[in-house]
C-alpha cells in the first residue's frame, strides 16, 4: 500500500525529504524513485478543454454551472449543501468580499427580503461596477507579487514613485482589463504600447519586489558579489512573473533541472536572458499620450546612442556636423567667460604674490612660516557671478615644478574661503560655496574638505605634480555681488611643513551652473581641444555623440515635467556603481547555480517542454531587450497556455471562498496539490479565456451561485465526512483580514476618506536614519491624523518595518510572495486588537456616532449591532453589553465589540 | 487516483483522530503546524537558546583568531599567492597587511588565544566552544545578516528563532516563545527582517522587547494618551468578550479557530499581568547588578538586556536574541576606519556583561540546558582600509557556543595564516543544524512547504558540528 503510493508520488504529491527518508530506511530501491526522464506536464499544464457540464442533480441547484459541479461532488460523497445564509449575513459577506468594506443600513434596507432572489444579481453588478472593487482586488495582487515601497535589505530606501503602479492595478481591475492584456502590460507594457503611458506603468510589476541597494550601488561592477546581486535580482523577476501568472515554481530550476516539473535549468537561464536588460528604477512617463510618445522616443534614442547602437552615419551627417560646430562654439564661450581680476593683497595675507599678466595667475614666493594664509581681493567682472574656480599651475621656480611649495611639488590646502563686502561696506561676509568638483585628488584628500570648515582636512594632488589642476564651486544664486564689487579670497594652509600653493588663479563666470560643465570626460575634452580640421573621425564621433545627446536633452527639457514610476527599465542615470544595462546583458547558464561555474551564453526563451505553446518571436528583434519580454508576455498569456487561465481562475475562487480549488495556488505543478474539483476549475478557466479574459464575468458567475450563498452554520454530520469543507457543503467562516478590519472600522465610524489613488500616505513619522534606511515610528502620528483615514490600500508599504498592527493581523511584509495569507491567532494579536490606537480611537468615534441613534444606552448598543452586523442583538447580547457600557462607557464597549468573533468573522 | 488519496487521508483522520473537535483543529490549523510533527526527534540537550549577535562584522584577527603572520608582514602588500583574486567590496586600495594593534594571550586551561579587547570573556574560555573558521558567501551586511539569521541570502525566509518557535512552541504559555532585544541605538541591518517568520505563520516572528522603553512589549497596554481605560474595565471587558464569543460559537455550531481566538485573549491578559514582574529589576541584588555591569555607563545597556535574558530564561522563554550595534556605518562592529579606536569601544560594552551573564547562568544552573551563541555576520580583512580600518570579509570569522550539550573548552576549524579565508569552512548551515540538533530536532526533518518547495532552515546542507559537542 505504502509502496504503491510512493510510486504514485514520483509524479504526484511527492515530497522529496519524505522519499529521502524512506530510501534511507531501505524501503525502496533508489531506481524506482529517481528518474532521468523529463517529468510530464502536470494536470494544469495540459491544454485546456471545456469540460462537460454535470447533469442537474438537485432542484434549485441546476441553473448556475458552478452549483452543478459542486452538488455533483457533494452527492457523490453523501453530502448535501447548506441552505442560503440570511440576508444580513450575505450582505456582509459579499461587501467584504468584493469591496473590503462593510455594507450600510441603506444597503440592507434597499433590498427587500421577498425580492432577494431577483435583487441579488443586481447587487452583484452594483458591487462589481464600483471602484471599491478594484481597491479590494488590487491588494490580493499586491500580496502575490510582494509589492512594497521600499527596497528591503539593509539599505531600505523609500521608493516615492512606486504608487502609480498600485493605481494602475486598481484601474485595471475596475476597467475589467482583458486578463491577457493585464499580463502583457505588466511584463512588457513599454514594448507593446509605446504610446500608451498606462502600459508602461504596468511594468512596475517587475520592480515590485526587494532590491539590494548596497550590492547594486555600493559594489564595484564585475566583482563576484555584484554579479550575484544581478542574477538574484533577475531571479526575483522570474519568480514573480512565473509564479503569479502561471503558478509555476520555475525558480526551483536555478541549480538543477526541476525535480517534478518539466522545467530544465536551461529553461530557467533562458528566462534569465528574457530579463537580461532590465533593472529597477524610476522611469519617466507622461499622462498626455503625445508627450509620452515624444519623451519615450527621445529616451530610446539616448539609450541607443549610449549603448553604441546609434548609426555612425547619422552622427556624421550635416545636421550633426552643425550641432558639433554650435556646441564647440558655445563651449568656447563658456571657457572664455572665466575671468580673473587683478589681485590686491592686504596686511592680512601672510604672503604677497606677484600677478602674472600673461595668464592672470599669481605666483607666491617661498612661504616664511609652516602654516598661514594667502588673502587677496579682486573686482568682480560680472553682475551676479555664478561659479568660481581655483586653478593651480606648475612653475619652474617651484620644487619639482610645483604647483605647491612642498619639497615634492605638492601642496596641502586646508580651506578655500570667499567673501563679499557686507552691506555696510565695513566688513566681509562669507559666501557659501557648493557642489565642489575637481579633476584629481590625492588619496584621502578631497576638494570637499576645502569648504568643510575643518582646517585639519586638506586637498592635495600627489602624485600628479608638475601639472595644472582645477577645482570648481558654485556660488549661491542669491549673492548680491555686482560688477566691480570686491571679492575676497582666502587660501588657508594649516597642514604645516610649508606645503603652500605656489602658483594659482582664481576666476569667476556668469554662465548658469547647469551650462558650465566644468569637467568634460577626457576623450571629449581632447576632441574639443583638437582643431576641427585635425580631428580624427573617432574624435568627430565623440563630439557628435555629445552634441546630439545635449540636443536631445534640451528637447526633453522643453517637455512638460514627467511623472515617474518605479518600474523595470534599461536606461536611467547612473548612481554610484548602479549602471543601466542599455540592452541585454550576457546571461550564462550557471552550472549548479554557481556563479563560479558559468557555462554557455543563453538566448531568451520560455519552457521548451510546453510544446503546445511555442516560443514565437514573430521576427521581432531579440537584441532589443523589451522585445524579449514582449515575446515572453505573449507566450505566458497565450490562448493555448491552459496554465495561465487555470492559475487565475483558481485565485478568483480562492478569494471568494477563502480557499483555492487547487490548494497550492503558486504551484500547479506535479508536486502541488491536485484540485478538489478539476472539472469546475477547468470550466472556470475556459469561461475566463472565452469571455475575453473578463474577471468580472467570473466573479458574476461565482457570486450568483447558490454555492456562494450557503450559510456558514456548522453541521456535525457533514463535518464527519468533510471536516475541511473542501467540497463546499457550507460557506467557511472567514476572519477579517488586516485591511478589511481596519477599513471597516474607518467606514463604520464615518471617518473613511473616500479619496482614491495618488501618492501613498505615510502612516508613520519619518526622519533620516544613520545610513540609508530612515527611522520611522508608527506611533509618531496622532490617531486622528487625516492620513490615517485613507483606505488601507493607500498606505505606504515599508518593507523591513511593516505596520506592527497590520502585521499582527497577518498582512504580509512583502519580503516574500504570498499567494495565501496565514490566519494566525495569538496573544500578541489580541493585545494589538485591544490596544492599538486605531481600535481605541475609532471605537471612540463609533461611540459618538451611536449616541445619535437614541437617548437610551440600549438603543445605542442596538445601533452598533445594526450598523456593524446588520442585525439586532439577542437579548443576552444586549443585556451583557449594556451592563458593561453602563459601568465602563460606550467607547470601551465598542472596543470589545470590535474584538468579538461576531465582528471579526464573516459568516 | 489522487482524489482517492486525499479522501483516504480524510478517512484516516476520522478513524484515528477521535471527536470532531480534534478533527476540525487538524484541518483548520493544517497550515500552521509543523509538517513533520512529533518533536523532539531525539533527546534534547538544551531547552532554550540565547543568541548574542554582534552586528557589523566582528574582526576575528583582533579578537580570538591570533595571527602572528600579520605582524611579520605588517605594511607589505597583501598577496595570498597562487594568483588568488583579492577583492574588497567597498574601497580598500593598497591591500597593505595590517597587524592587530592588540595584545593576545592564551587564556584558561584550554589555552584559547584572546586579545586584550575581551579581558572578561577571556576569563570564561574554558566554558566556551570556538568555531574558528565560520564562512559567509557574502561580504555585504544585509545579505550576510540574512544568511546568518535565516540561512538564505534573500529576504523572506524564517530566522532560526522562528523555526525553533515553529517546531517546539512555547514552554511558558504566558510569554512569547521568541524574544528579540535590539540595540536601543537602532535596529540592525535589514531592520525587523532579521527576526522575521518569513513564510511561517506570523506568530513565530520575534517579539521585539525593549527593556528600557516605556512599552517594552508592543501593544502590551493601551497608549498613555488613551482616556477612560481602567484595569477594572479591561477585566470586565474580557469577561464580556468571552460571553459574547461563547454565544457566537454556539450559534455557529462549534469551530476550533473561534475557540483559539477566545483562548488568545486569556493568554494576552496573563501576559499583561506577568510582564511588570518580568521587567522589574529592583529585586536583583547589587552583586548581580555589578556582575552584569549595570553600575557602569558603558556596560549598563547591554548588561541590562543580558540580565533580562536571564530572567526570561528562568521563565522558560524558548529563544532570545540580543543585538549589539545598530545598522549603518557606526555604533557597531563595522570598524572601517580605525580598528584601534572603534573595536575596543564597542567590545567594552559587551565584554563584562557577557562574562557576567555566563557566570550567572552557570551559578544558577541554567547553563546546563541553555545554549548560548555569540556570533556576527562576517569577519574583516587582514589588510588596511584607509589608514587603519578593515573592510568586510566573509572569508572567515569566529563564533562561540556555550551551555547545554556543548563541550566546554574546545575549538574547531582553522583559518589561513592571515584570517583571510577559512581553511575548513564552517557554514551557518552547520551551526544551525547543530543548534537544532541540541534542541532535539533533526534539521533535515524540520520543513515547511512554500512556493513549491519543502523549505528547511539548512536548505540542502548542514553538518552537525560533532567535535564541539559534549
Amino acid at each position: 500500500m505504502i509502496l504503491s503510493h510512493i510510486q504514485q508520488m514520483k509524479f504526484g504529491r511527492s515530497i522529496c525529504p519524505l522519499i529521502a527518508l524512506l530510501l534511507s530506511f531501505g524501503f525502496l530501491p533508489a531506481s524506482k524513485v529517481r528518474t532521468e526522464e523529463t517529468p510530464p506536464l502536470s494536470w494544469a499544464m495540459r491544454p485546456l478543454v471545456p469540460p462537460e457540464l454535470p447533469a442537474p442533480m438537485l432542484p434549485g441547484w441546476e441553473i448556475n454551472p458552478v452549483d452543478r459541479f459542486v452538488t455533483r461532488k457533494l452527492i457523490e460523497n453523501n453530502l448535501e449543501p447548506s441552505p442560503s445564509a440570511s440576508k444580513s449575513q450575505l450582505l456582509r459577506r459579499v461587501f467584504i468580499d468584493v469591496w473590503g468594506l462593510p455594507p450600510n443600513l441603506e444597503d440592507l434596507e434597499s433590498i427587500k427580503s421577498t425580492q432577494f432572489e431577483k435583487e441579488w444579481p443586481l447587487l452583484v453588478d452594483r458591487l462589481l461596477s464600483s471602484p471599491h472593487y478594484g481597491e479590494r482586488w488590487a491588494r490580493h495582487w499586491m500580496d502575490l507579487i510582494h509589492f512594497a515601497e521600499t527596497h528591503g535589505h539593509d539599505e531600505d530606501a523609500p521608493r516615492e514613485h512606486a504608487w502609480p503602479y498600485r493605481d494602475y492595478l486598481i484601474r485595471s481591475f475596475n476597467e475589467d482589463k482583458p486578463y491577457a492584456t493585464f499580463a502583457i502590460e505588466q511584463i512588457a507594457g513599454d514594448a507593446i504600447q509605446p504610446a500608451h503611458p498606462d502600459a508602461l506603468v504596468g511594468t512596475g510589476f517587475l520592480a515590485a519586489g526587494p532590491w539590494d541597494e548596497s550590492s547594486q550601488m555600493g559594489i564595484l561592477d564585475g566583482t563576484i558579489d555584484k554579479l550575484v546581486a544581478q542574477y538574484l535580482d533577475r531571479d526575483d523577476m522570474i519568480t514573480t512573473t512565473m509564479s503569479s501568472f502561471l503558478g509555476l515554481t520555475v525558480h526551483c530550476a536555478r541549480c538543477h533541472d526541476h525535480k517534478f516539473d518539466p522545467i530544465s535549468a536551461s529553461d530557467y537561464y533562458s528566462l534569465q536572458a528574457v530579463f537580461a536588460g532590465v533593472d529597477r528604477n524610476n522611469r519617466p512617463y507622461d499622462h498626455n499620450a503625445g508627450t509620452h510618445q515624444k519623451r519615450q522616443r527621445l529616451l530610446h534614442l539616448k539609450t541607443e546612442l549610449l549603448a553604441g547602437r546609434y548609426p555612425d552615419s547619422e552622427l556624421l551627417d550635416e545636421t550633426s556636423v552643425q550641432r558639433v560646430t554650435s556646441w564647440t562654439s558655445s563651449r568656447q564661450r563658456v571657457l572664455d567667460s572665466w575671468q580673473a581680476g587683478q589681485p590686491e593683497f592686504d596686511g592680512d595675507s601672510a604672503s604677497v604674490g606677484e600677478f602674472q599678466r600673461s595668464d592672470g595667475s599669481i605666483f607666491f614666493p617661498k612661504p616664511a612660516s609652516p602654516t598661514g594664509k594667502q588673502a587677496w581681493t579682486f573686482a568682480s567682472p560680472y553682475n551676479h557671478p555664478t561659479a568660481i574656480q581655483l586653478e593651480v599651475f606648475p612653475d619652474d621656480r617651484l620644487p619639482a615644478s610645483g604647483p605647491g611649495w612642498a619639497t615634492d611639488g605638492n601642496f596641502r590646502l586646508s580651506e578655500f574661503k570667499v567673501f563679499k563686502r557686507s552691506d555696510d561696506g565695513e566688513s566681509w561676509t562669507p559666501v557659501k560655496l557648493s557642489n565642489p568638483q575637481n579633476d584629481f585628488s590625492e588619496h584621502t584628500t578631497s576638494v570637499r574638505y576645502l569648504i568643510d570648515d575643518d582646517e585639519q582636512t586638506t586637498w592635495g594632488i600627489l602624485p600628479q605634480t608638475g601639472q595644472t589642476h582645477r577645482c570648481y564651486f558654485e556660488l549661491p544664486p542669491e549673492t548680491s555681488i555686482r560688477k566691480n564689487d570686491l571679492i575676497r579670497m582666502e587660501l588657508i594652509h594649516q597642514h604645516g611643513d610649508h606645503q603652500w600653493v605656489g602658483r594659482c588663479r582664481v576666476s569667476v563666470t556668469d554662465v548658469s551652473p547647469k551650462d558650465t560643465h566644468p569637467f568634460l570626460e577626457a576623450s571629449l575634452q581632447s576632441a574639443f581641444e583638437t582643431a576641427a580640421i585635425e580631428r580624427t573621425s573617432e574624435q568627430q564621433l565623440t563630439l557628435s555623440r555629445h552634441a546630439t545627446m545635449e540636443h536631445w536633452d534640451r528637447q526633453l527639457e522643453s517637455l512638460p515635467p514627467a511623472r515617474q514610476v518605479y518600474a523595470a527599465t534599461s536606461f536611467f542615470q547612473q548612481a554610484g556603481n548602479f549602471k543601466p544595462a542599455l540592452g541585454p546583458r550576457n546571461i550564462h547558464r550557471l552550472a549548479r547555480g554557481s556563479i563560479h561555474s558559468p557555462k554557455e551564453i543563453m538566448a531568451p526563451g520560455a519552457l521548451t517542454q510546453f510544446t503546445h505553446v511555442p516560443w514565437n518571436p514573430n521576427n521581432r528583434d531579440l537584441n532589443n531587450e523589451s522585445q524579449r519580454r514582449l515575446v515572453l508576455g505573449e507566450w505566458i498569456s497565450h490562448r493555448e497556455n491552459g496554465l495561465f487561465w487555470r492559475t487565475m481562475a483558481n485565485r478568483v475562487w480562492q478569494h471568494h471562498f477563502g480557499s483555492p480549488l487547487a490548494g497550492t495556488p503558486n504551484d500547479l505543478g506535479n508536486s502541488g496539490q491536485s484540485p478538489t474539483h478539476p472539472d469546475l476549475l477547468d470550466w472556470l478557466a475556459c469561461e475566463l479565456r472565452d469571455s475575453g479574459g473578463s474577471l468580472k464575468h467570473l466573479h458574476r458567475i461565482i457570486l450568483n451561485s447558490r454555492t456562494y450563498r450557503q450559510s456558514a452554520t456548522y453541521r456535525t454530520n457533514a463535518a464527519q465526512i468533510d471536516a475541511l469543507n473542501q467540497l463546499y457543503w457550507r460557506m467557511s467562516p472567514r476572519r477579517l483580514d488586516a485591511e478589511a478590519f481596519r477599513d471597516s472600522l474607518l467606514a463604520l465610524s464615518d471617518d473613511l476618506d473616500p479619496l482614491m489613488g495618488g501618492p501613498s500616505v505615510k502612516q508613520f513619522s519619518m526622519e533620516p536614519g544613520i545610513h540609508v534606511t530612515p527611522i520611522i515610528d508608527y506611533e509618531g502620528i496622532k490617531p486622528d491624523a487625516p492620513s490615517l483615514a485613507r483606505r488601507s490600500i493607500y498606505r505606504f508599504l515599508f518593507r523591513t518595518l511593516p505596520d506592527p498592527f497590520m502585521q499582527s493581523m497577518d498582512c504580509p511584509d512583502a519580503s516574500n510572495w504570498t499567494p495565501k495569507r496565514a490566519v494566525s491567532v495569538g496573544p500578541l494579536q489580541a493585545l494589538a486588537l485591544m490596544n492599538d490606537d486605531l481600535v481605541i480611537h475609532r471605537s471612540q468615534r463609533m461611540a459618538q456616532k451611536m449616541r445619535h441613534f437614541g437617548q437610551e444606552l440600549e438603543e445605542q448598543i442596538t445601533a452598533w449591532f445594526r450598523l456593524s452586523l446588520l442585525r439586532t442583538p439577542t437579548p443576552e447580547e444586549l443585556d451583557a453589553v449594556t451592563g458593561y457600557a453602563q459601568k465602563h462607557g460606550l467607547a470601551n464597549a465598542c472596543r470589545f465589540l470590535f474584538n468579538s468573533n461576531a465582528f471579526m468573522f464573516v459568516e | 487516483m489522487k482524489q482517492n488519496l486525499s479522501i483516504n487521508r480524510r478517512e484516516f483522520l476520522w478513524k484515528t483522530g477521535g471527536g470532531f473537535g480534534a478533527l476540525a483543529l487538524q484541518g483548520l490549523l493544517a497550515d500552521t503546524t509543523p509538517s513533520h510533527a512529533r518533536f523532539p526527534h531525539h533527546k534534547p540537550r538544551a531547552k532554550r537558546v540565547v543568541q548574542l549577535f554582534m552586528n557589523g562584522g566582528t574582526s576575528p584577527m583582533d579578537t580570538f583568531d591570533y595571527k602572528p603572520t600579520l605582524k611579520a608582514q605588517h605594511g607589505e602588500r597583501f598577496d595570498p599567492g597562487e594568483g588568488q583574486l583579492v577583492e574588497s567590496v567597498t574601497n580598500s586600495p593598497g591591500f597593505k597587511v595590517m597587524a592587530s594593534p592588540f595584545e593576545f594571550q592564551r587564556r584558561g586551561q584550554c589555552g584559547q588565544w584572546v586579545s586584550e579587547v575581551f579581558p572578561h570573556i577571556g576569563s570564561m574560555v574554558d566554558e566556551l566552544a570556538f568555531l574558528m573558521s565560520m564562512h559567509s558567501p557574502s561580504n555585504v551586511h544585509g545579505i550576510a545578516s540574512y544568511m546568518q539569521n535565516t540561512g538564505f541570502t534573500l529576504p523572506g525566509f524564517p530566522c532560526v528563532g522562528a523555526w525553533v518557535s515553529y517546531a517546539l512552541g512555547k514552554i511558558n504559555r504566558n510569554l512569547p516563545e521568541f524574544v528579540v532585544m535590539p540595540d536601543p541605538r537602532g535596529l540592525p541591518y535589514n531592520n525587523l527582517a532579521n527576526f522575521s517568520s518569513g513564510f511561517l505563520p506570523a506568530k513565530h516572528q520575534g517579539t521585539v522587547i525593549q527593556p528600557s522603553s516605556q512599552t517594552p512589549i508592543p501593544f502590551l497596554h493601551p497608549p498613555e494618551m488613551a482616556s477612560g481605560i481602567t484595569a477594572e474595565g479591561e477585566s470586565d471587558g474580557l469577561n464580556l468578550l468571552q460571553k459574547l464569543n461563547a454565544a457566537h460559537l454556539q450559534s455557529l455550531g462549534g469551530d476550533q479557530l473561534l475557540e483559539s481566538r477566545m483562548q488568545s485573549y486569556e493568554d494576552a491578559a496573563r501576559l499583561q499581568l506577568l510582564a511588570p514582574e518580568l521587567f522589574d529589576l529592583t529585586k536583583e541584588t547589587s552583586a548581580v547588578k555589578t556582575l552584569y555591569g549595570l553600575d557602569a555607563e558603558e556596560t549598563k545597556d547591554f548588561g541590562t538586556r543580558c540580565l533580562m535574558a536571564r530572567r526570561m530564561l528562568e521563565r522558560d522563554v524558548r529563544f532570545i536574541q540580543i543585538w549589539s550595534g545598530a545598522g549603518g556605518p557606526s555604533n557597531n562592529w563595522d570598524n572601517h576606519s580605525n580598528i584601534h579606536k572603534e573595536l575596543p569601544w564597542i567590545a567594552r560594552q559587551v565584554d563584562l556583561p557577557v562574562a557576567g551573564f555566563l557566570k550567572d547562568l552557570k551559578a544558577t544552573g541554567l547553563l546546563e540546558d541553555t545554549l548560548v551563541i555569540w556570533t556576527t555576520e562576517f569577519g574583516r580583512m587582514p589588510f588596511t582600509q584607509g589608514e587603519s580600518g578593515r573592510d568586510h570579509n566573509g572569508g572567515t570569522f569566529v563564533t562561540w557556543l556555550a551551555g547545554g550539550g556543548v563541550q566546554a573548552g574546545t575549538s574547531m576549524g582553522q583559518s589561513d595564516r592571515w584570517a583571510w579565508k577559512a581553511e575548513t569552512p564552517i557554514w551557518c548551515y552547520d551551526l544551525h543544524a547543530t543548534v537544532l540538533h541540541l534542541l532535539g530536532i533533526d534539521h533535515t526533518k524540520l520543513t515547511f512547504r512554500h512556493n513549491g518547495l519543502d523549505r528547511r532552515l539548512t536548505d540542502v546542507h548542514g553538518e552537525i558540528l560533532k567535535p564541539i559537542l559534549g
